[in-house]
């Protein structure tokens, strides 16, 4: 997933003579952990969703992979929940593709059915750059879906009617640009993700105060810095950051995310990996999926990372995420 | 002096009820002693009461913008911070303040793009270092929309604006506990910035460029830093001296590039000619340290809004004068009493001036504010009066302007002053054996160009020991250049001296802190940086073939240091640059030198192969030292000009500066003929002040050659400069300056000197023609090559 606008990539060619391993295979989630039957579900759900997993030509990841997997490590507990998102359509215009997405996930709430129709209606008056992913994970022996539907620019976001929490005055954020939405039928959740200015690392508690969520930003700055190996000072650090709020059915703020590239925090791939290895190691994190599914290929290339996120959740407590593309390019 | 192993985060409740935090230290000998690390805020008119802040929307935009925003900010202790401190720390006793040295402020806000989306934004400036640090901004805003969003961040529901105000201030102390080792690898920086096409202004330029570095020396894996505890060192300050010494890293980076753009050419990132960049900071070490630390603005209540928000008909003419800088001395006095600032404006004829001064109750700014007509007139002309509590008044003549803002800094009232501290300097000590580059002791020439008529002065003071700084302070009652240069003259306990000349130095603030560091253990290195300018589909210009290999030895020289028998050497053996269009870099030699910057040299030999099969021979061709990356380009030819400065009569002249540079056409070719130098160059070199890099200007040098001193022999040694000759054309072109400052104060220029073996010049004993002027040279070339 993109915080703003797409990254340029120039120099990463679609690789035909390159046998590229499939990261989320048979043997690499066996590699990961994943039972048979689970293999089987990720491998039927991967296809299910994605007309051409090997395709390189998708907006998804910086490296114009369709499939990305996240990892999704609690603080507290050490677990690792594993997700993927997925371009459904990488040839296809943003229209295909939002089609495909309205059509793979048709089951939603009322009201995120609301939520839905009020975006399809901004994306066919404006000129959305994408249309939409699919995200699954798999829970209780079961894949559940979510629909991303991308708020487009320029549209009057302020009248849509989820859009309440982003447009509260007194939020500590600046340049703040709605970007994508997330809609969970398992949890009838909206989650709204905006790109925004660098944000002051004092805007955290305010905004978990304004919120009502945990105070958990303390806690959060300190994972950061044992990540980065650096200290986060006056402001969050990179010059592209997103911030997500998750709102419950009730309305009720439910979780902050705050996103940044992760190349921009933690450097090229084999740094990143190395730095999420490490923190894994020094608290014990399960970090057996991680490590295999973002192996070094035979050339030694780690593959491309996405985006590195810090949630701060009312049920969830803090979490840290980072999504890396399933194909082997990177950008060295 | 603070200590930092000792820095503690203290949480307390601001004015607005957020929960927020600030960092104090403990002094490192009166352990009752802390230091709290002061937080942004809006100043408040101590008279009025009312805050520094002003939204002024222009009905009429015939004056080209809606509206503008002026505000203040300084740097305060907050008494809940304090309280909250002490309450955590029992052993508090007092409070002491830091001494700063230098420091930036940034205002971050938000402007609507036109599109339905907003863009953040940010302006830097810096704040005075006297007082309690104030800076002053000005946002111009474009259009109503840009009113607006103002308006919004500063009045209505909430107490905090989402705007922020960001201070980093410098101060020194002394790196405990750890040592550090900083490094930056320009193949990675180059390599990253191919992989995505960046534009050319990618590292922009001033602060801009500063936001970059720190983005890119992550992104890329260019800069890495290497932190290592130390003797009582904790894992809480291994982190602390990781994070100073990647902003260490991002500055000197910063710097570097800055530097570079002037030898870069139009269309080439100026990261193309910054080398690697290696340094060690032990333990004990004196270093810059800083905390970055910001806060929100304030929104207004309804009443306080009604004081700061206006509707003007037409835009004004808004101008702040400030003082910036350290006026003081050495011992803390201001070395001024006040400026008396006069503005001529026509729809303003009274109440044109006003005075600013450190004085108790005395203002440091003013923004002068003046009607606006149906058609907006920007120029204005102001003249300020001096007084000085021990010299004659200064009166300047009416100075035409159109700028917002109008910094008066120390050089302008004629006040310089510049510390230079020794940091690890292995000073030799009777108790201990000696070592190879055992100091006995250091002295310090420091010279600095005087107002028109007035004596010149070179001063020389020894240092003895580390930490212990010496400085240099001057008034001239007169405006001076805001440059200065020094020299170091180490004298080793084995008898040997090591002498070190830097560039030219712009001290800008008047509190410039110069760490003198050991003279062994540096890393120098020398790369080759090969362009090729094969055509790409699109290109207009001159194309190159590219080449085929390139095979150079190079050895280093440093006749004013010789510490080695056989100097350190190198050899690139074939060699072979991408073939595709762009940059490819060599691969580095590295080694150990402590050079005099000024007069180290290497000398190249070998061969060039281009891609059309066509080489050129370099033989003994000499770069200087300040040509660490060096270019070479596909359709260009390398030469060596030699500046011989053996013949001039230091008994009547106090310093030489020499400025050597070629103008290259637009697509980044060398030009081949004669051209227009830019008015930006000649009026800079006319004013003997630092050049900036000057469109279609490149390979820009300039030397600063200060006398012998009278106890040490210091050689007066050639100076070399890199030319480039296009393959196609048979002349050499470049330009040359050379101005003397003589003992009486009078500037001369040499006028034209004739070469001699085609690319020798030979400084003449005196000069005595007209200064400031500019000759160019073309030299045939072609039967040599």
């Amino acid at each position: 997933m993109s915080i703003g606008t797409a990254k340029t990539v120039t120099t990463i060619e679609p690789s035909l003579t390159e046998a590229s391993p499939d990261r989320l295979s048979a043997a690499s989630l066996t590699g990961a952990g994943s039972g048979r039957s689970a293999v089987a579900a990720w491998d039927r759900e991967i296809r299910a969703l994605c007309s051409d997993p090997a395709s390189r030509l998708s907006n998804l990841a910086a490296v114009g992979d369709p499939v990305e997997f996240q990892s999704v490590w609690s603080v507290a507990d050490g677990r690792c929940d594993l997700r993927v998102t997925v371009d459904p359509d990488p040839h296809g215009s943003a229209a295909d593709r939002l089609a495909r997405c309205l059509a793979l996930v048709p089951s939603l709430s009322q009201e995120q059915i609301g939520y839905r129709d009020w975006l399809v209606r901004a994306q066919r008056d404006g000129t959305p750059r994408y249309g939409g992913w699919v995200g699954s994970r798999l829970r209780h022996g079961a894949m559940h879906r979510k629909l991303y539907l991308e708020i487009p620019a320029g549209s009057r976001w302020r009248d849509w009617p989820a859009a309440g929490p982003i447009a509260r005055p007194g939020m500590p954020v600046r340049a703040l640009n709605p970007i994508m939405a997330g809609l969970d039928p398992a949890t009838e959740c909206v989650e709204i993700y905006c790109g925004i200015a660098p944000l002051d690392a004092d805007a955290l508690p305010i905004l978990l105060s304004l919120f009502e969520l945990p105070p958990l930003s303390r806690h959060a700055l300190e994972l950061l810095a044992d990540l980065r190996q650096q200290s986060v000072r006056g402001k969050m650090p990179t010059d592209e950051q997103g911030l997500s709020l998750s709102m419950a059915r009730t309305g009720q703020l439910t979780a902050l995310t705050w996103y940044a590239h992760a190349d921009a925090l933690l450097g090229p791939p084999a740094h990143i990996r190395r730095a999420l290895l490490t923190i894994g190691a020094t608290h014990g994190w399960e970090m057996d999926g991680y490590r295999a599914l973002s192996l070094p290929d035979d050339r030694g290339r780690v593959p491309w990372h996405g985006v590195i996120g810090l949630t701060m959740s009312r049920g969830a407590g803090l979490l840290l995420a980072a999504t890396c593309s399933t194909g082997t390019n990177d950008l060295t | 002096m603070f200590d930092v192993t000792t820095a503690r985060q203290v949480d307390y409740t601001d004015s607005h009820g957020f929960p927020v935090q600030v960092t104090v230290f403990q002094d490192r000998e009166n352990t009752g002693r802390w230091y709290l690390v002061p937080v942004p805020r809006l100043r408040v008119d101590s008279e009025s009461g009312s805050p520094i802040f002003s939204l002024t929307k222009y009905r009429s935009n015939a004056g080209g913008i809606a509206g503008s925003c002026t505000f203040e900010t300084e740097l305060f202790s907050p008494p809940d911070a304090k309280f909250a401190a002490e309450r955590q720390i029992p052993e508090i006793k007092d409070w002491g303040q830091f001494t700063w040295v230098s420091g930036d402020v940034f205002f971050y806000f938000e402007l609507p793009d036109g599109e339905g989306a907003v863009k953040p934004q940010q302006i830097a400036v810096t704040p005075s270092l006297f007082l309690s640090n104030t800076a002053r901004f000005r946002v111009e805003l474009p259009n109503d929309a840009a009113v607006n969003t103002f308006v919004g961040a500063f009045s209505g529901d909430g107490s905090v604006s989402n705007f922020s105000v960001l201070y980093e201030m410098g101060v020194l102390t002394q790196l405990l506990g750890a040592k550090a080792t900083i490094k930056y690898t320009a193949k990675a920086a180059i390599e990253y910035e191919r992989t995505y096409e960046k534009k050319k202004d990618t590292w922009g330029k001033s602060y801009n460029v500063l936001t970059q570095v720190k983005q890119n020396l992550k992104q890329s894996g260019a800069g890495d830093v290497q932190v290592t505890k130390g003797t009582g060192g904790t894992d809480e300050l291994v982190q602390m001296v990781r994070d100073w010494a990647w902003s260490s890293l991002e500055k000197v980076v910063a710097d570097a590039i800055e530097t570079a753009k002037q030898q870069a050419q139009d269309n080439e990132n100026p990261i193309s000619v910054v080398s690697d960049i290696n340094a060690t900071y032990s333990e004990d070490a004196i270093i810059e340290w800083s905390t970055p630390v910001s806060r929100f603005l304030p929104k207004f209540d309804a009443a306080t809004w009604s004081k700061v928000h206006h509707e003007v008909d037409n835009r004004q003419l808004e101008v702040t004068f400030e003082l910036l800088g350290d006026p003081t001395s050495s011992t803390g006095v201001p070395q001024f009493s006040e400026v008396e600032c006069t503005v001529r404006y026509p729809t303003r004829t009274t109440g044109n001036t006003f005075t600013l001064s450190l004085a108790v109750g005395g203002k440091t700014s003013e923004t002068y504010v003046a009607p606006g007509e149906a058609a907006f007139n920007p120029n204005y002309e102001y003249k300020l009066k001096v007084t000085f509590p021990d010299g004659p008044d200064f009166s300047t003549d009416w100075i035409p302007d159109s700028a917002t803002r109008v910094a008066i800094r120390p050089n302008q009232l004629g006040i310089r002053k510049v510390s230079f501290t020794g940091s690890n300097v292995p000073f030799a000590s009777p108790s201990k054996a000696p070592q190879k580059y055992a100091v006995d002791k250091i002295f310090i020439d420091f010279f600095e160009k005087p107002p028109a008529g007035q004596q010149p002065k070179l001063q020389t003071k020894p240092m003895l020991k580390n930490e212990e700084a010496v400085t240099f302070d001057s008034t001239y009652h007169a405006p001076i250049t805001n440059t200065y240069d020094y020299r170091l003259r180490y004298l080793l306990k084995s008898g040997d001296v090591v002498t070190v000349q830097p560039p030219e130095e712009f001290g800008s603030n008047n509190a410039d802190q110069i760490f003198v560091l050991s003279p062994q253990d540096n890393l120098t290195s020398l790369d080759l940086r090969a362009i090729s300018t094969k055509a790409k589909a699109g290109d207009s210009g001159a194309a190159g073939d590219g080449f085929l290999e390139i095979d150079i030895n190079a050895a280093y020289f440093d006749p004013q240091n010789p510490s080695e028998q056989r100097p350190p050497n190198f050899s690139w053996d074939g060699w072979e640059p991408d073939k595709q269009p762009g940059l490819s870099t060599s691969p580095t030699w590295t080694f150990g030198a402590e050079p005099d910057p000024q007069t180290a040299y290497f000398q190249l030999n070998g061969q060039v192969i281009y891609g059309d099969g066509e080489s050129s021979t370099l033989t003994n061709v000499n770069v200087p030292y300040s040509r660490r990356a060096l270019i070479i380009r596909d359709t260009e030819e390398i030469y060596s000009a030699q500046i011989f400065t053996d013949q001039i009569n230091w008994k009547d002249v106090k310093q030489v500066t020499v400025n050597v540079f070629q103008q290259f056409e637009s697509e980044g070719g060398v030009l081949g003929t004669q051209a227009k130098i830019p008015e930006i160059l000649v009026s800079s070199i006319l004013a003997q002040s630092q050049p900036s890099g000057a469109p279609a200007t490149r390979n820009f040098i300039p030397y600063n050659i200060l006398p012998p001193a009278e106890d040490q022999i210091v050689k007066s040694l050639p100076l070399y400069y890199t030319l480039y000759r296009l393959r196609e054309s048979p002349a050499i072109v470049f330009y040359y300056n050379a101005d003397y400052v003589l003992n009486d104060g009078k500037v001369k220029g040499t006028g034209k000197i004739k070469l001699k073996n085609k690319l020798q010049i030979h400084l003449p004993p005196v000069a005595t023609d007209a200064p400031g002027q500019i000759h160019a040279y073309e030299v045939e070339m072609a039967a040599d090559a």
